[in-house]
């Protein structure tokens, strides 16, 4: 699965406004939702859900990126937002490191598989160093979207 | 000096095939006598072999009716084939069949075989062969090309020449001693157990596939021969000494005999080690140790428990993988899993996730092969790239966590991010298993091996996400001194006794206490009787290994004070040179248990 395949890059937040994770993750699910991607009204269930999970176990994977998600019902598809904090946000990361990008996942229900193929994905493109940093030096959605882009068309990057 | 040795060799097989001694390095204790069973290997030479003059005729009609067999079957083959696909498959044939009927490549042969006294299969293999190479010289790829259908038509005339002799691991009927160039996985996976009564390969050292596998099913083997498959013929008996690392070839009625009787005294002395089966592991002062067993298939699994292990420490869990056409389903898993933790109830059963790749590369046909593979995506890195396969292990896994004390381990942990995506994942799973309303053990414990220098550098981090620590000496070493243990022109620097890995297995042994997680020894090293003291004096409690070491291994447990072992370890993390290490546990270890040494 590639990155167009499920970010939605309407939904890209070059410079996050919030200060915390509940707020961030909160932050990218109201991105998601204005989008039209979250159907109706799931908008407040869907951010409790991830921050609850979140609270469980951390999804910061050092490096500076966190990956929250969660399945929901309320989408048919694998269907991410991207947020870009300058400030860096504390993410409870397993190395204590500040997150400076945050990857918002919201999978579907009934299919796993789905969900998987894009972590996959995810997994491939943050294990290099190159794509973490040009990641964090986006400034805006555009920049984002042509990385993301570029990563789909170059396996090895 | 060698060289003479072997003509001499020759010289006398014109009587009889003379006895042949071969020295190599023992790596799993024990006396096989048997016939030999030589695998085929993709570039499988056939020995070259001296016959006696008048055999000549009978080799000449042989060769000649390994033609004939070989063209009665390929025109059968050609008739059968309709003209489908435009008939190529039908040209294939025909072009197989001209080749054959050609008179002066039968002469060429047969030439060979009156002049150089040479067996029929010896003559054809180097003819062919020899034609083969020049197809392959050529620039233009369809000729080129043309070398893979000669290396058919050889082949196609050994199995007449070579009848049955040929035949798989698989489908043994005779008890057999296998001889090969190097063990591969695939062909281990595919091994009938109960007929395999030695190993002895070419190539390998004490940690190679072969004598893993050896250890693990209990069976004498020896490695680094060298050119033992050239020295003997499929069905030639062959006497196997794990003991002492000595392979002999035909040998004559003298030397069995006394083989035999030496069998014997080495089965009593293993029965003596039996003997304490049921008694606990602990030393004179009363530390108690944890013996567990490391295990590859399901079946071993009676296996530990017979020698008086108290569960499996690692779970390899590569087979389900091997020796099979498609990947394997969750239910081969579960019915895997499940198996093995039946025979062990609520003690332990530790399964290590995939760790495919480097010298367990067996699917090299769906992935391109890496240039460097020991340092290239396999193990947990190939998992985290192939998350669908890794799911199915991991469903499995947690499925049979209900049947009882199951854990799950990740190898090859480099950095704390692969801990924390292998760990993600796991949860992910769990989450699927939730909403599938399946029950498993949420609080199933989690550990990783520490075998980089990474790992063990890094352990006081990784120790504050995990419940255990095993610390894979084998690949640790081979990590740490950049040696390929399986090279034998380097596999003399592989030693577990190198200052170097001793102060890093300190490292993550201190770090696990502080962090009050368990660790365990699951390499090589904990089947080596030398090393028991010093683990033991190291701080470590838990051991697994090789089922058939275990009675040994308690034996020198039973036989020492945890004091006693302290102070050795202090003196020996005092040294700075391997040699000066070995020497000094081997000193140490024959003192207690003098007929292991």
């Amino acid at each position: 699965m590639k990155f167009a395949d499920f970010v939605c890059f309407e939904a890209v937040i070059p410079e996050l406004k919030a200060v915390d994770s509940d707020g961030v993750v909160a932050e990218l699910v109201a991105s998601l939702d204005k989008a039209g991607r979250l159907g109706k009204d799931n908008c407040q269930e869907i951010g409790k859900a991830v921050i609850k999970r979140e609270k469980e176990a951390s999804t910061g994977m050092g490096k500076g990126v966190a990956v929250p998600h969660v399945k929901h019902e309320a989408v048919e598809d694998v269907v991410a937002a991207i947020g870009q904090s300058s400030a860096g946000i504390d993410f409870c990361a397993l190395d204590k490191q500040l997150v400076y990008s945050v990857i918002l996942i919201i999978s579907p229900v009934d299919n796993p598989d789905k969900h998987l193929q894009a972590m996959e994905n995810v997994f491939r493109h943050l294990r290099q160093e190159k794509f973490r940093k040009l990641l964090r030096q986006s400034r805006t959605a555009e920049q984002v979207e042509s990385l993301l882009r570029e990563a789909d068309e170059n396996p090895s990057f | 000096m060698k060289r003479e040795a072997r003509y001499e060799i020759r010289f006398t097989r014109y009587e009889k095939c003379a006895m042949e001694i071969k020295k190599g390095i023992a790596v799993s204790p024990g006396i096989s006598i048997a016939r030999s069973l030589v695998i085929d290997a993709e570039d499988y030479r056939i020995p070259r072999r001296v016959v006696m003059p008048a055999q000549r005729i009978v080799e000449v009609q042989r060769a000649k009716n390994a033609f004939k067999d070989a063209i009665d079957e390929l025109t059968q083959l050609e008739v059968a084939q309709d003209e489908s696909e435009g008939g190529k498959i039908k040209d294939i044939f025909a072009v197989h069949l001209r080749f054959l009927h050609d008179r002066s490549l039968r002469k060429k042969i047969t030439d060979l075989v009156q002049s150089d006294l040479v067996t029929a299969e010896y003559a054809v293999s180097v003819t062919l062969r020899e034609i083969a190479s020049h197809f392959t010289k050529e620039k233009d790829a369809y000729i080129s090309e043309r070398a893979t259908d000669i290396y058919d038509m050889e082949r196609r005339l050994l199995k007449h020449l070579l009848g049955r002799k040929r035949e798989d691991v698989e489908h043994l009927t005779e008890e057999v001693a296998v001889v090969v160039r190097e063990l591969s996985p695939t062909q281990t996976a595919g091994f009938n157990k109960k007929f395999v009564k030695g190993i002895a390969s070419d190539a390998g050292g004490r940690t190679s596939h072969a004598a893993i596998v050896a250890r693990s099913l209990g069976i004498p083997a020896v490695v680094a021969l060298e050119d033992l498959t050239e020295s003997v013929s499929g069905g030639d008996t062959v006497i196997i000494d794990g003991n002492r690392g000595i392979v002999i070839v035909n040998p004559d009625d003298e030397t069995i005999r006394q083989y035999e009787e030496y069998s014997q005294e080495f089965v009593e002395l293993e029965h003596k080690l039996d003997a304490i089966r049921e008694k606990p592991a602990v030393s004179r002062d009363g530390v108690k140790v944890t013996l567990l067993g490391n295990i590859e298939f399901p079946d071993e699994a009676e296996m530990v428990l017979q020698k008086g292990g108290e569960g499996i420490g690692l779970y390899r869990s590569e087979f389900l993988y091997l020796n099979r056409p498609s990947e394997p389903t969750e239910e081969d898993h579960y019915q895997a899993y499940a198996e093995t933790v039946g025979v062990f109830e609520h003690r332990p059963v530790i399964i290590r996730t995939a760790d495919l790749g480097a010298d367990k590369y067996t699917q090299s046909k769906r992935f391109a092969p890496e240039p460097n593979p020991f340092l290239g995506l396999r193990s947990i890195r190939f998992c985290l790239q192939n998350l669908m396969m890794f799911k199915t292990q991991l469903h499995a896994i947690l499925r049979a966590s209900v049947l009882g004390e199951v854990r799950i381990m990740f190898p090859l942990i480099t950095n704390i991010q692969e801990l924390m995506q292998a760990k993600m994942i796991l949860r992910d799973v769990m989450e699927d298993l939730d909403e599938e309303s399946i029950t498993y053990n949420k609080n199933i414990k989690v550990g990783i091996m520490i075998e980089t220098p990474s790992a063990a550098l890094m352990a006081s981090t990784l120790a504050r996400d995990v419940d255990f620590f095993s610390i894979g000496t084998n690949d640790l070493t081979q990590y740490t001194l950049a040696v390929d243990r399986g090279n034998e022109l380097v596999s003399t620097l592989y030693s577990a006794a190198d200052p170097a890995v001793l102060r890093l297995i300190r490292t993550v042994i201190q770090d696990a206490h502080k962090a009050q997680i368990d660790v365990h020894i699951c390499g090589e090293m904990a089947s080596e009787p030398e090393y028991i003291m010093l683990l033991l004096g190291m701080g470590i409690r838990t051991m697994s290994l090789t089922p058939p070491m275990i009675p040994e291994i308690k034996q020198i447990i039973r036989s020492v004070t945890v004091q006693d072992c302290n102070n050795l370890a202090r003196t020996i993390l005092g040294m700075n040179s391997e040699r000066q290490i070995s020497n000094y546990l081997r000193d140490a270890a024959r003192k207690i248990l003098p007929e292991a040494f």
